[in-house]
């Protein structure tokens, strides 16, 4: 009893006797403003949330909020006939989809993005899938049934406050359907050019009082590239296996409790591009490699009143992985807390984070470990505070994170943001957010080799390598943003312009040690990176059954080094993105998605390139339906990665492709 | 600073927790949203069914009836302007289960009214009406369809073959996104 009552206790008490007081002053919101909904279609209606205040690390209106957000519905993933979720990601404007082989992916929003560098958040069902080895995402060792996600919430720009740190120029946010919606038995089998073969089922039942569980499962195997730049032929064939389910456990209408779990095996080629352990020399490598990644999820939800909720959500996932210049095993536990409430009609979201990161890393010899870090912790917290200054016309949003982690201690990310509702067509926002980019594993305490260096002609190479500082700072960047939606019956147009400027962004100085002969690539974190740019998308309904979207990004990037400074990660570009997509009805049993995509810039050292997706679905009974599927169509083969100096992976030509997909519903 | 730091988690922890227990035994109420949810649903219900329960040829308009004011608010507000087979809807508040309810063509009974549902559908003939609930056994007793929520969203169950005893077909599209609940069907 002593130790509940240290001071941390007693302050834990005095604010939840504070939260009773503010619970008894609740005052319901009578403002239609908040209830309205966007749609009475029974789609809509089926994922509308109750309450306003649930926030659940999700969004909410997507009209009225005061971000740059696109939500990919799962009509759309279904309709368009894409296989993974980066595939998925293509539909979404503005996002920087590059394909490095068969396998693997750079991804990002509004920077650029890089095999092993990133800064989006990538979750799911709320949960950090990211590696903190790289503070990326393997995105090929994420497997999730396309068929059971709700949707996939895009923002665009900082999402640092309510999501987490690393989230500085975007978050992903994929979250699957309740098992209430998968009571059926769904098979899916494909086969294409590049997919050699796919099977995936999900069986999913009800449970008493409302409850219902699901259970998934699937096994893919996948060709190889028939081009790379090398002379090495490509060697990215792929296998997978998935398992998992989800149960959702209704106490009462106010009260649930969801358990999640997936477990996945890859077991994939790639080929290398590595120093020689005796020359130095580039060489290039053929190399099989594997991840095993198990996720355990567990939320307990509960609806306090109309207009407060509350959510304690437990999670740990493994991330384990073998190749031949890097070995890893993660264990990551995370606990989160989060309120969200009216209080005379203010909407407060708060809420508390730890996580706790279980490191080993083997060394190999290509790349090891400075020091000994054999664990990582992070905790924190948020304020969040939105004022209807004017009801239903003007709101004010302000909140902090504040978060400490082992690597750079405290760090803080506050946030802005006012919109402006001038009539039921017009909306109006503006936003003033700092976002934090904590330094990876790697990057704090990697000692990596590297192509050696010849000082002088004809004489062999001296060893270099890439040394990685736990003098680094965080990274900060305060960003910007405009943003402007017009909406009327059949079309809507959503435009927003961003300024972002980082500061102690990652750069290398080299630096040659007499002493040792050797050439160090040292990061620093002393650069300075401007990035601007916009999006625009434009969505138009003509008639029933034909809906059709375009959209256009630009992103340009600017870097302030320091003397004897190199740029770590990207360097000055620009990349320019067009993308039309339109879905059109033939008939009750057919209907046809093409996605025309139009790249163009110097960000991924590549020229630019323009393709065409379609898919065909034909709907042959009621339980089966059958689609056909053209990818990267138009161009012919073209090379959408070759930042070669940030990356081991060597990248293969992309080429057109087809898939044919049948799939019961039973 | 590694015992400030674990006295800092282990109070957060039991903030927590203490925060879990206090507010267990509050229990939460419908909000606008919620009803307006629910009426969205039972406006779908109405416009994606068939059947001899509602004539449009000899009816003027379509009428959603329901004990709870805060509902019917609610719905006014967010089927304004809504018509179902080409009528108007229109939201009619009932004031006690004595009332005339043969103009109604859904009637709604929320978690308030089970003692009003229970004189009703003893006393009451009930046949031409969609009935719709928000409380257990609401089936059970009669109901044709019942609202649940699950991870603070709204579903619903249907008995389709009590809606057939009523004359309402409703649709498979409608049919399909809620859970069958045949039990004690009669």
């Amino acid at each position: 009893m002593k130790k509940l009552l240290t001071r941390y206790g007693f302050i834990s008490l005095i604010v939840i006797l504070l939260n009773q007081t503010w619970f008894v002053s609740i005052v319901k919101a009578d403002s239609f403003d908040a209830n309205q909904l966007a749609s009475l279609e029974l789609d809509e209606l089926l994922a509308a949330d109750v309450q306003v205040t649930s926030a659940m690390k999700r969004l909410q209106n997507m009209s009225d909020s005061a971000a740059s957000i696109y939500v990919l519905s799962n009509k759309e993933i279904m309709r368009s006939g894409v296989t993974t979720v980066p595939d998925a990601l293509k539909l979404v404007p503005g996002m920087q989809i590059r394909q490095v082989d068969n396998n693997q992916w750079a991804i990002t929003l509004r920077s650029t993005a890089g095999r092993y560098s990133s800064k989006l958040l990538v979750m799911i069902d709320g949960q950090s899938i990211y590696n903190p080895g790289f503070a990326g995402v393997y995105w090929e060792a994420l497997n999730i049934p396309l068929y059971d996600i709700e949707r996939i919430e895009v923002i665009r720009g900082q999402g640092g406050l309510l999501w987490g740190s690393n989230a500085t120029n975007g978050v992903v946010n994929i979250i699957s359907k309740h098992t209430a919606d998968t009571h059926s038995a769904f098979v899916q089998l494909e086969k294409g050019s590049v997919v050699e073969g796919k099977a995936n089922f999900r069986v999913g039942g009800a449970l008493a009082n409302y409850s219902s569980f699901r259970l998934f499962g699937g096994v893919e195997r996948s060709e190889e590239s028939s081009a790379n730049q090398i002379s090495l032929a490509p060697s990215d064939d792929g296998k997978k296996q998935t398992v998992g389910g989800r149960v959702d456990l209704n106490f009462n209408d106010d009260t649930s409790l969801l358990l999640q779990t997936q477990y996945t095996h890859i077991n994939m080629g790639q080929n290398l591009k590595l120093s020689n352990l005796v020359s130095y020399e580039d060489e290039y490598l053929e190399d099989q490699y594997t991840r095993d990644h198990l996720q355990l999820m567990a939320r307990f939800e509960q609806r306090l009143s109309a207009d407060s909720n509350q959510m304690l959500q437990a999670s740990i996932s493994s991330q384990k992985g073998e190749q031949l210049f890097y070995k890893d095993d993660f264990f990551i536990t995370d606990i989160d807390y989060q309120m969200n409430t009216l209080v005379n009609d203010v909407q407060l979201d708060w809420g508390g984070n730890y996580r706790y990161n279980n490191i080993s890393v083997s060394d190999t010899d290509y790349i090891s470990s400075l020091t000994e870090v054999d664990s990582y912790h992070q905790f924190g917290g948020f304020l969040q505070a939105q004022f209807n200054l004017i009801p239903e016309t003007l709101k004010l949003i302000i909140g902090n994170k504040t978060e400490k982690n082992s690597f750079t201690g405290w760090e803080h990310q506050p946030m802005a943001r006012l919109s402006w509702r001038l009539d039921e067509n017009h909306f109006f926002w503006g936003a003033v957010s700092q976002g934090v980019r904590i330094p990876s594993l790697f990057e704090y305490n990697g000692n990596a080799l590297a192509k050696g260096i010849r000082l002088m002609d004809g004489y062999p190479l001296f060893k270099a390598d890439v040394v990685g500082s736990s003098e680094l700072e965080a990274e900060t960047s305060l960003s910007k943003e405009l943003g402007y939606r017009y909406q009327v019956k059949n079309w809507d147009l959503d435009f927003s312009l961003f300024h972002t400027k980082s500061k102690n962004v990652l750069a290398i100085k080299s630096d040659f040690d007499v002493s040792t002969n050797i050439l160090h690539h040292n990061f620093v974190a002393n650069a300075e990176l401007i990035t601007f740019g916009g999006e625009a998308v434009i969505k138009w309904q003509p008639f029933a059954g034909f809906t059709t979207e375009l959209g256009y990004s630009l992103t340009s990037y600017e870097y302030h080094l320091p003397e004897k400074t190199r740029e770590a990660i990207g360097y000055d570009a620009y990349l320019r993105q067009f993308i039309s997509k339109a879905n059109y009805e033939i008939s009750k049993n057919h209907s046809v998605f093409a996605v025309y995509r139009i790249e163009n810039g110097e960000a991924y050292g590549t020229d630019g390139f323009s393709v065409l997706d379609l898919n065909w679905n034909w709907q042959l009974s009621p339980i089966t339906s059958l689609s056909f599927s053209g990818m990267n169509l138009l161009y012919g083969r073209h090379l959408e990665y070759n930042n070669t100096s940030e990356t081991y992976t060597v990248a293969t030509y992309i080429e057109p492709s087809y898939l044919v997909r049948l799939t019961m519903k039973l | 600073m590694f015992n400030s730091r674990c006295s800092i988690i282990r109070s957060f922890f039991i903030y927590c927790l203490l925060t879990l227990a206090v507010f267990t035994s509050i229990r939460g109420g419908a909000s606008p949203r919620e009803d307006a949810i629910k009426s969205g649903f039972i406006y779908n219900f109405a416009r994606y069914s068939q059947g001899k329960w509602f004539n449009e040829t000899t009816n003027k308009n379509y009428y959603i009836c329901s004990f709870n004011a805060q509902f019917i608010a609610s719905a006014n507000h967010t089927l304004k302007a809504r018509k179902i087979k080409n009528l108007p809807v229109i939201m009619s508040l009932l004031s006690s289960q004595f009332d005339n309810i043969s103009h109604c063509n859904t009637l709604f009974m929320t978690k308030d009214d089970v003692d009003k549902w229970s004189y009703l559908v003893k006393q009451v003939p009930l046949t031409s009406i969609m009935l719709v609930g928000e409380f257990d056994d609401f089936i059970a007793t009669g109901g044709h369809i019942n609202f649940f929520i699950v991870g603070g969203k709204v579903r619903f169950e249907v008995n389709p073959d009590k809606l057939k005893q009523s004359g309402i077909l409703m649709s498979s599209k409608v049919l399909r996104l809620g859970r069958t609940n045949k039990a004690n069907s009669q």
